[in-house]
């Protein structure tokens, strides 16, 4: 039986999506490569051209409401250890639509047009989610999002990836550590990587339950 | 009401902290270097023109309770953020007044909350601009969190029907 490292679980079991979204504005098509190196666990023409209709696209009902959630909620302020109507939502959405909930959502905290206090506390919800078969999709987000370029984004991805208490980014914060210009958020990261020295048992998900 | 000796001691205030970061003022184009991002103000939200602060000893002794008192008003425990000013600097801009805190923990509802009175606008600003610039700002994490709870409620500081969480 071969050993999987850390850094090595995380990349192979990072989500297998190419995100084809529609951008309400415009229309235009989207693709987004989740996996930055294709040649890991598939062949380069496993990426979909712009007008494959082989990839699952997220019903538009979905879409639709993230927005209509963002979009309600875009002035309600956030407090840690308090409940907000935006994570309430947003967590039920995910529970409930899993995959496709996450496609659209990774299109919106992306975006430019998203309040960068709105895509922290959705970071945030998603690392407080106890949900195995989202696990993997959230943990590459949030992951991803260490390295956005607003602090307060950062801060989020900071948070929702101490709620997911998942050592297996340890690698990907320590290679963010020297790049990270907030001396705040390098205490952080410090204390999320003293963090998932010790994970609580039961927070994250086993290798053979992540795959 | 027994309140504590006065020597240099600090004023704590839940915040959340990325508000706070130097780092979102560099983000902020036009911030001049006396001023501090606005949404600083969201951390020090008023009612009845007073602030509602916590007193922390010179030698931080009881800073863990206060910690403890704050966390037990939330929702859900999650990891805690504040910032600790000398209270000096904040005795500067108005007037501190004893006020009886509404938290679960008890000896910290009698001991160490205090109302920062007769706020203007113009006062809070200025408070946040004292709180940017030097106040100590720290995170505590979920689970010492956690661990500060639980160790409060074996020691029986707490009153359970106060608190809307278990741990």
């Amino acid at each position: 039986m071969s050993v999987i490292t850390e850094s090595e679980h995380l990349v192979i079991y990072r989500p297998r999506y190419a995100v084809i979204s529609s951008d309400t504005a415009s229309r235009n098509v989207i693709r987004r490569h989740c996996l930055l190196d294709v040649s890991i666990t598939a062949a380069k023409s496993d990426a979909p051209s712009s007008f494959s209709t082989r990839q699952i696209a997220a019903p538009q009902s979905v879409e639709k409401e993230l927005e209509r959630l963002f979009a309600e909620c875009q002035d309600e302020i956030f407090e840690d250890g308090m409940d907000s109507d935006f994570s309430r939502r947003l967590a039920r959405l995910i529970l409930t639509r899993r995959d496709a909930a996450l496609l659209e959502l990774n299109v919106l905290v992306r975006s430019a047009r998203t309040p960068p206090n709105l895509v922290a506390e959705a970071l945030r919800t998603l690392g407080g989610i106890s949900d195995k078969n989202t696990h993997a999709f959230r943990r590459w987000i949030l992951a991803d999002l260490l390295a956005a370029r607003s602090v307060t984004v950062r801060d989020g991805a900071i948070v929702g990836l101490a709620n997911l208490d998942d050592p297996s980014v340890k690698k990907m914060v320590e290679s963010r550590l020297p790049h990270e210009p907030s001396e705040q958020l390098r205490q952080d990261l410090k204390q999320l990587l003293d963090q998932l020295e010790t994970p609580e048992a039961g927070y994250a998900l086993s290798v053979e339950e992540d795959s | 009401m027994k309140r504590p000796k006065l020597g240099m001691p600090y004023l704590l205030r839940k915040i959340r902290r990325v508000r706070w970061d130097p780092q979102l003022k560099a983000e902020l184009p036009g911030c001049a270097d006396d001023d501090c991002p606005s949404d600083c103000l969201v951390d020090l939200k008023t009612a009845d023109c007073a602030l509602s602060l916590w007193h922390v000893e010179d030698d931080k002794s009881n800073l863990n309770d206060v910690a403890v008192a704050l966390a037990t008003n939330c929702d859900n425990v999650d990891h805690l953020d504040y910032a600790l000013v000398a209270r000096e600097e904040v005795e500067a801009i108005g007037l501190l007044q004893p006020s009886k805190g509404a938290t679960a923990h008890r000896a910290a509802n009698e001991q160490w909350h205090w109302n920062l009175v007769n706020l203007t606008a113009r006062r809070v600003a200025h408070l946040a601009y004292i709180l940017f610039r030097s106040a100590e700002r720290v995170r505590v994490s979920k689970k010492e969190m956690v661990r500060l709870i639980r160790d409060a409620l074996v020691k029986q500081k707490l009153d359970r029907d106060k608190m809307k969480f278990g741990v």
